[in-house]
């Protein structure tokens, strides 16, 4: 809370009036993050590209060369990280995770109806294993493990593989 | 060692105090510094502690009469990797803990590097097993995917949103997925 404090310029007490305690202080980051997100891919609300087109831009906008970008990944995998044992921070992180799940099924469901996406494709379970992959590169990305362009190559090519007709 | 992946699984890197530890392991804390020099010195060796056990607890078969076909074999590998026992969870926990520190911390970085690569590398080996005929970038590339999902999916578990069982289902799935592009090409 300290540190907060001191890069914001404002008191402590400030800090503990706005979100009152520390599992506060963490959802509202993680919140405020997650909007920022969504305007990474830069995919305006009239946008008429294929749902699958969409999809690739939206995962691939996850690794960028951008500190914005690198900070908001560091931010969801040290809470993803710190709700594996403090409870309080679960629902918030819940709540943002079947956000972005729902948001991901539903695109596939648009490539369903516009034909870019075969209808054999489970939708949900594709949304979590490419989110779960995403957040499992985020960890390697960040620790220079793997680069920007191999993340991206990665994305796509498990969307091909996700995306393709089943016997 | 024990003692020092409990503690991270508890309370996170950032919680690890070196009194804690001590008390953990029953020992002093001047004990620890002398083995350990420093906190870097505990993170390091908690990491090549956690990457052995999981090296025992993934290769452990029940002699089976019959070795299991290498597909079973990937599959099996991977999901020890997501069971209920608790020094699965801990391990687990404290793996991702590292991770997410080695983020601002280059030293573990690097060794977290190495673990990782290793993991890849043994991935990639069993994969090849089932794919004799898949160039090794492919295989790489394969399993890198299946370990970087696999972290995803035991994150999400260990978080609370994910059953378990349901994880394994997405986990075998996607190494389905995987093998029947690496045999196609």
């Amino acid at each position: 809370m300290e540190d907060v404090a001191a890069e914001a310029g404002v008191s402590k007490t400030l800090i503990y009036y706005h979100f009152r305690d520390r599992a506060g202080l963490v959802t509202s980051a993680l919140e405020y993050v997650n909007d920022r997100a969504e305007g990474y891919a830069d995919i305006a609300e009239d946008d008429d590209s294929l749902a699958r087109d969409l999809l690739l831009r939206l995962l691939a906008a996850e690794f960028q060369d951008d500190p914005a970008v690198r900070e908001n990944s560091a931010v969801w995998a040290e809470v993803r990280a710190a709700a594996t044992f403090d409870e309080a921070l679960r629902p918030v992180l819940t709540a943002l995770t079947e956000r972005w799940l729902v948001d991901l099924a539903e695109l596939i469901a648009d490539g369903q109806d516009d034909g870019t996406i075969p209808a054999s494709v489970d939708s949900r379970a594709a949304a979590i294993r490419l989110t779960a992959l995403v957040e499992g590169l985020s960890g390697r990305w960040l620790a220079g493990l793997v680069t920007t362009s191999e993340a991206r190559a990665h994305v796509e090519a498990a969307l091909d593989r996700e995306l393709q007709a089943t016997a | 060692m024990e003692a020092a992946a409990r503690v991270i699984a508890r309370r996170g890197v950032r919680g690890l105090r070196v009194e804690e530890l001590a008390a953990e392991a029953g020992v002093s804390t001047a004990l620890i510094y002398y083995h350990f020099k420093d906190r870097a010195g505990i993170l390091r060796r908690t990491l090549e502690f956690i990457s052995d056990r999981a090296e025992r607890y993934t290769s452990e078969r029940e002699t089976p009469a019959r070795p299991l076909d290498p597909r079973r074999e990937l599959e099996q590998t991977l999901l020890l990797e997501l069971q209920d026992e608790p020094v699965v969870r801990e391990n687990s926990t404290a793996w991702g803990e590292l991770r997410a520190n080695a983020v601002f911390d280059p030293e573990l970085r690097e060794d977290l590097a190495k673990a990782t690569l290793i993991w890849v590398q043994e991935t990639a080996e069993l994969l090849g097993q089932v794919s004799p005929m898949s160039p090794a970038a492919s295989l790489a590339a394969s399993a890198e995917r299946l370990t970087a999902l696999l972290e995803g999916l035991s994150m999400r578990w260990l978080s609370g949103i994910l059953p378990l069982t349901h994880a394994r289902t997405l986990l075998l799935e996607a190494v389905a997925v995987e093998l029947e592009r690496l045999d196609r090409k």
